[in-house]
């Protein structure tokens, strides 16, 4: 959230509560006021190069329409992010032995070998646990869904709701709450 | 000798703000001793108003620092990277269970306690839970009967601030509510299927503490009103539901006559041997590992069930050698938590032209239905339900097939009304259900460690059974599609409603306190908060815990004032 949307925020909290702001709910609003999205990789383990393939797929899985689609919404860096900070060791290895494996196809591929691939990926099962393609998949919708794009802009996301309204038209809110 | 205060209360939660707010408020002299940090209400909520992206991983933990540092508390559905400070680092504050036995000892150490954490279901317990003791001879009887708390109910729920339904049920008494934060569409067709279906079971809303329409008594400690945004284990700096920050503290403040020590870690209390009344406390600098004493003329324990069983153990003297105002033995005994985490989900279809705005902060309950009038059934006691609905979303559809511009256009639909019900179940006393101080292992401040062994007894299993089957029945009686059951055994202690270390009787041999929470053995030491309780019921405790403390503190107050203690 931007410094002048939490502006307004406080403007709107002290119409919905009345007008008495305290001290607290002024700093505890204005505390976030310059924080940043956070995606910076402490352990970055992919190449220039497997980013880029991360990126392309990604956004493979969620494109650019109406509205800004993974790459815009830098789910790469997001699933950098946790291959690199959070996978352990053999989480990690498995996962970039997942990448390696589409690699060179998919990014020397024409736009219909990429479908294909992704097509293909996309109907493997696992014998057991996930395939690299549904973790990855999994990796894009999260990463995704909760940018603020994914969650401002394709879904509805609000910091403060107001009171529950418990059962409104679809219309009124129109989309997903992302969360 | 002078005292140093009239009285000195350990713990800053939610048993320990209350006991502060009414002594300060009696104009009495009053010391707060917490072993945590100081917490300033707003300031430093410093996870309060972070959206989603701001957060490196979503708001999950760092899983290497979680692995690492909080083995115990990662298991509590709260904690996240935003709530992650106000959960104890378990390298730091250890404790020991036997092998192939297990107790999630979920809290948090600072100003405010766990009243910070709580979420915030408020049940007022009834004239049968506080009989049941005497009605199957399980656990000492209760001094008390609901006629004698319904007045302390009244009294703390209109300062709380507590949304909740008139029903007029025996079991689930009804209190003094602000207006509830009701169903959303499927919850309240689930309710009207119910109803046709049983005679005997009743969908309503939750009761609990957020503020719906702030009262003059809110508005005035600066608390304004649920903006639904269920964030609220971060913190909330409107105040809007009640912690020991919201209200209890800052009213005692007002008065002028309450004064905080944090960092201050209660090692034992203090017996004088000629007066037979404890002196005071010897406290442990958390920072500087120095030691001090306060003297007080009353003293309230309310460290928590198993806070307030260490402090009882470790004050040892010549007269208590076996932990103080312990000749009953029961201290540290009769450990109970709630039976929870199973139930089952199941969709209920329709609806899908509606939706709802905001995120409920509020659960759905279903009160206990079971074993009312007689016992009935091949477990003794009985359980209710929490749970709620909502419209899947992305995250249910992880493992969704597909991608591309439909696919991603597929998520601006939400998905159908999923409901969960879980149980929540009366677990019985038991005398080896049990914690004592470890034999050789201390804290890093030189405290001997909890050593906590307890188990689930066969009625326990039975209800926790029972629970499962009958949400399923439930379920489908009311129509739900795709109902699936779920159960995490390894769960004591994780519904964080440990109770029982020091319970309340009127035998003396028997129990540690009366029916006012004064210790037998001590008349100016009380314990008000979950150690005192001689039973479970069914009903999440912690409003219970503040009728009983302000109970006791009026008694104690009475008692000073006239020259008694
Ligand atoms: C995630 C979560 C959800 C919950 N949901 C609900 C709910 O919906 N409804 C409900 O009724 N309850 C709920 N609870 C339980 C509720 O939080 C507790 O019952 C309640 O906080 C207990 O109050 P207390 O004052 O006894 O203890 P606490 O609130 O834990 O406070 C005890 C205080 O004593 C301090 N202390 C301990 N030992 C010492 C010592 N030796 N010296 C000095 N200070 C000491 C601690 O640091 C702490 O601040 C929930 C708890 C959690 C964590
Ligand atoms: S849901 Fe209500 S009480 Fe909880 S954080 Fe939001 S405004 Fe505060």
């Amino acid at each position: 959230m931007s410094e002048i949307d939490r502006r307004q925020l406080l403007k709107n909290i002290a119409i919905m509560t009345g007008g008495a702001l305290s001290a607290s709910v002024v700093s505890g609003v204005m505390s976030g006021a310059f924080a940043q999205e956070r995606i910076d990789v402490d352990n970055p383990v992919f190449s220039d190069a497997e980013l880029n393939l991360v990126a392309e797929m990604a956004d493979m899985i969620i494109p650019d329409t109406d509205t800004p689609g993974a790459k815009a919404a830098k789910v790469h860096q997001y699933i950098h992010a946790i291959v690199g900070d959070w996978y352990y060791d053999d989480e990690r290895a498995t996962f970039m032995k997942g990448l390696h494996a589409v690699d060179s196809g998919f990014m020397n591929g024409s736009a219909s070998e990429r479908h294909a691939i992704m097509t293909k990926l996309d109907n493997e099962e696992a014998e057991e646990g996930k395939t690299f393609f549904q973790t990855f998949k999994e990796l894009t919708l999260v990463g995704y869904f909760s940018s603020q794009i994914g969650a401002e802009q394709e879904l509805r996301y609000e910091q403060y709701p107001g009171p529950y309204e418990g059962c409104v038209p679809f219309e009124k809110v129109g989309r997903t709450w992302a969360t | 000798m002078a005292e140093d205060f009239d009285v000195i209360v350990v713990g800053s939660g939610i048993s320990g703000g209350w006991a502060a707010k009414e002594f300060c408020e009696k104009g009495f002299k009053t010391l707060v001793i917490e072993r945590g940090r100081h917490v300033e209400h707003g300031e430093d909520y410093i996870g309060e108003n972070k959206d989603p992206w701001e957060m490196k991983f979503r708001d999950r933990v760092d899983r290497k620092l979680a692995d690492q540092r909080y083995p115990r508390q990662k298991r509590c559905y709260a904690f996240k990277d935003s709530t992650k400070h106000f959960f104890n680092d378990d390298v730091d504050y250890p404790y020991s269970v036997p092998e192939g036995r297990n107790f999630e000892w979920i809290r948090g150490h600072h100003l405010g306690g766990r009243s910070l954490l709580w979420h915030r279901q408020s049940y007022r317990w009834s004239d049968m839970d506080f009989s049941s003791n005497a009605r199957d001879g399980y656990g000492t009887d209760w001094p008390v009967r609901y006629k004698d708390m319904a007045p302390w109910y009244d009294y703390v729920e209109e300062f709380v601030g507590i949304s909740g339904t008139m029903e007029g049920m025996d079991q689930l008494p009804d209190g003094k509510f602000l207006p509830p934060i009701g169903f959303n569409c499927a919850e309240e067709e689930f309710a009207k299927r119910i109803e046709k279906a049983f005679d005997d079971r009743r969908l309503i809303p939750g009761r609990c503490a957020h503020l719906t329409e702030p009262t003059e008594v809110h508005m005035e400690l600066g608390r304004g009103t649920c903006q639904s945004r269920n964030q609220c284990q971060r913190g909330c700096s409107l105040g809007a539901y009640f912690s020991s920050q919201s209200a209890t503290l800052p009213a005692a403040d007002r008065t002028g006559n309450m004064t905080i020590a944090t960092d201050s870690i209660v090692h034992s209390i203090i017996y004088d041997d000629e007066t037979k009344r404890a002196s005071g406390v010897r406290v442990v600098d958390a920072n500087t590992m120095e030691g001090r004493t306060y003297s007080a003329k009353v003293i309230f324990l309310c460290a928590s069930t198993l806070g307030t069983a260490q402090v009882l153990l470790n004050s040892t003297s010549e007269h208590f050698q076996n932990g103080f105002a312990n000749s009953s033995d029961a201290v540290g005994r009769y450990l109970m938590d709630h039976l929870a985490f199973t139930g089952a989900t199941g969709e209920l279809h329709g609806f899908q032209d509606h939706y709802y705005i905001g995120r409920k902060p509020n659960s759905i309950y279903l009160p206990r239905f079971t074993n009312l009038e007689r016992d009935e059934e091949d477990f003794l006691r009985g359980y209710a339900y929490q749970g709620g609905s909502s419209r899947l979303g992305w995250s249910s559809r992880l493992s969704d097939k597909g991608f591309g511009a439909d696919f991603k256009e597929s998520f601006k639909t939400p998905g159908v009304w999923e409901i969960g019900l879980e149980g929540y179940g009366e677990m019985l006393p038991m005398a080896d259900n049990r914690v004592t101080l470890h034999k050789t292992k201390v804290d890093k401040w030189g405290m001997p460690q909890l050593h906590i062994d307890a188990k689930f007894g066969e009625n326990d299993k039975k209800i926790r059974k029972a629970m499962r089957e009958e949400a399923v029945k439930i379920m489908q009686a009311a129509g739900l599609k795709n109902i699936t059951t779920y159960n995490t055994e390894d769960s004591l202690g994780l519904s964080i409603h440990e109770m029982g270390t020091a319970r309340m009787g009127n035998d003396p041999r028997e129990a540690v306190v009366n029916g006012y929470n004064q210790c037998h053995d001590v008349e100016n030491v009380f314990i008000t908060d979950g150690a005192a309780m001689a039973s479970s019921a069914c009903q999440n405790p912690s409003l219970t815990y503040m009728a009983f403390t302000a109970r006791a503190a009026d008694y104690a107050a009475k008692q000073m004032k006239i020259g008694k203690l």
